[in-house]
């Protein structure tokens, strides 16, 4: 009875620690530039907001060396049309710059259940934010990205929170990165705040200095719109 | 989002349900008893559709453009994104504004009002008083941007920029309702270096008056390429 009983407190304790050293050396890793050469190509997962966030995140996809960021996955919430018509006029651009129409392949768009609409009461949100959840986990699982770009939206919580887990259980190694929105001067947002404090980003880019003074972990980028 | 019949909501809502059933009973191997699996996809149903038909958030697109004939317009165009901002639209539909706005030389006042409930009153202008016109939403908000002389926006930041890199001049008015009121950050930022003009809705009247908008400084388009070339380092690719 005590033999078994000790023996099961040692297996837990023996467990946490595991799974604690785990995830404490995947932040250390994280935190380090990828030691060795990356692949030819990495599929990226970008999340879209509404409105502001997702004109700066196309800013900074229209930048990016195309042929490494490929493929390009874009996620926007269910209720907003807008951020994937946009995203999608960009890679139709892209297309027709290449003009061999191989590009329309290597882009795709998706949509998420947003665990919580403005003014939604708190009783129904915890409904939909368990449903909010298994979708997000069955997105992650089918995309499994190895680079996060993410700039503020709070669908992109979830999906960072999973592609830590990925990381930690050894699923899937994804870079994330997350760009602070330009209408933050002073605070971080929550959803930064909440991934800047985990340290779930390995990235953090924030676009005014006074931000970047307060968080000292942070790159000062300057304005991207 | 188009209205469903009643048998329709229930045929969609069971079908849903059924399908959270399955999902949640395969989480049931280590987490719940079959009852609760029942419960919590039932529960997690009724507050998907709860909010969904409650609060339908497809917006009915109105669509009345101003008239673009003529070309001596000096057009003011107040704009709230898809908030409600009552106080701002209530603000330039008073009596001085409009008088202020045409001493000034406006000849129009175009206002997209959003979901706010407040309905200026419309004038023809011809009686030599200020235009005014009003719609909710439009999808050709960067039209009415680019005719416009003036822009009295909200605080949010797509509109911001959008008016910034146009380069019309700009009066950004804080809605001070708002719970979660970090977008004033932004505009005061801007207003500290000189791109645009910052107010309260009361105060508007008064930054009208005193505003000289040749001091106002052109924003400077922004730039991306730091923080490619960052992720590039991190991810080990070339920077060329």
């Amino acid at each position: 009875m005590t033999m078994g009983f000790t023996f099961a407190i040692t297996l837990t304790v023996a467990a946490f620690t595991v799974i604690v050293t785990r995830i404490i050396y995947v932040i250390y890793k994280s935190s380090k530039p990828l030691s060795k050469l990356g692949p030819q190509s990495v599929s990226t997962l970008i999340v879209l907001g509404s409105g502001g966030h997702t004109a700066e995140m196309l800013n900074l996809v229209a930048v990016l060396q195309k042929d490494k960021f490929t493929p390009r996955i874009y996620i926007a919430a269910s209720t907003d049309n807008m951020s994937l018509q946009k995203a999608s006029a960009l890679e139709a651009s892209l297309v027709d710059e290449r003009d061999d129409g191989t590009m329309s392949k290597k882009a795709l768009f998706m949509q998420i259940y947003r665990s919580r609409e403005v003014g939604q009461s708190y009783l129904t949100s915890i409904g939909t934010t368990l449903i909010a959840i298994i979708h997000a986990l069955w997105l992650m699982i089918k995309i499994r990205p190895q680079v996060i770009l993410c700039n503020g939206p709070g669908t992109c919580v979830p999906l960072c929170l999973i592609a830590f887990f990925f990381k930690v259980v050894g699923i899937r190694w994804s870079s994330i990165f997350y760009v602070e929105s330009i209408a933050r001067v002073r605070r971080l947002s929550l959803s930064g705040l909440l991934l800047y404090k985990l340290r779930i980003a390995d990235q953090f880019f924030v676009q005014w200095p006074q931000l970047q003074r307060k968080y000292r972990r942070t790159h000062f980028v300057g304005c991207l719109m | 989002m188009p209205k469903h019949g009643l048998a329709l909501k229930v045929n969609l809502f069971v079908l849903v349900w059924l399908r959270l059933k399955k999902l949640f009973s395969l989480l049931n191997l280590f987490l719940f008893t079959s009852h609760s699996t029942v419960a919590i996809s039932l529960f997690c149903c009724f507050c998907f559709f709860y909010q969904r038909f409650r609060n339908p958030t497809s917006l009915a697109l109105s669509n009345q453009m101003g008239n673009d004939d003529g070309q001596s317009k000096n057009v003011v165009f107040v704009t709230v994104g898809t908030t409600c901002f009552d106080a701002l639209v209530r603000a330039v539909d008073a009596p001085e504004i409009k008088q202020e706005l045409l001493n000034r030389g406006y000849t129009d006042l175009l206002i997209q009002m959003g979901r706010g409930s407040y309905v200026p009153t419309k004038c023809g202008g011809e009686d030599g008083g200020l235009a005014v016109d009003y719609f909710t939403f439009s999808s050709s908000i960067a039209q009415h941007l680019k005719s416009a002389s003036l822009v009295i926006s909200h605080a949010g930041s797509g509109s911001i920029f959008e008016t910034l890199r146009l380069g019309k001049p700009l009066i950004v008015i804080v809605n001070e309702d708002l719970m979660d009121n970090h977008q004033s950050e932004l505009a005061e930022e801007l207003a500290e270096r000189e791109h645009l003009l910052c107010a309260r809705p009361q105060m508007l009247h008064q930054t009208i008056s005193t505003m000289n908008l040749e001091s106002l400084i052109p924003y400077p388009p922004g730039d991306a390429t730091p923080v490619a070339k960052l992720i590039n380092k991190y991810l080990g690719f070339s920077n060329d």
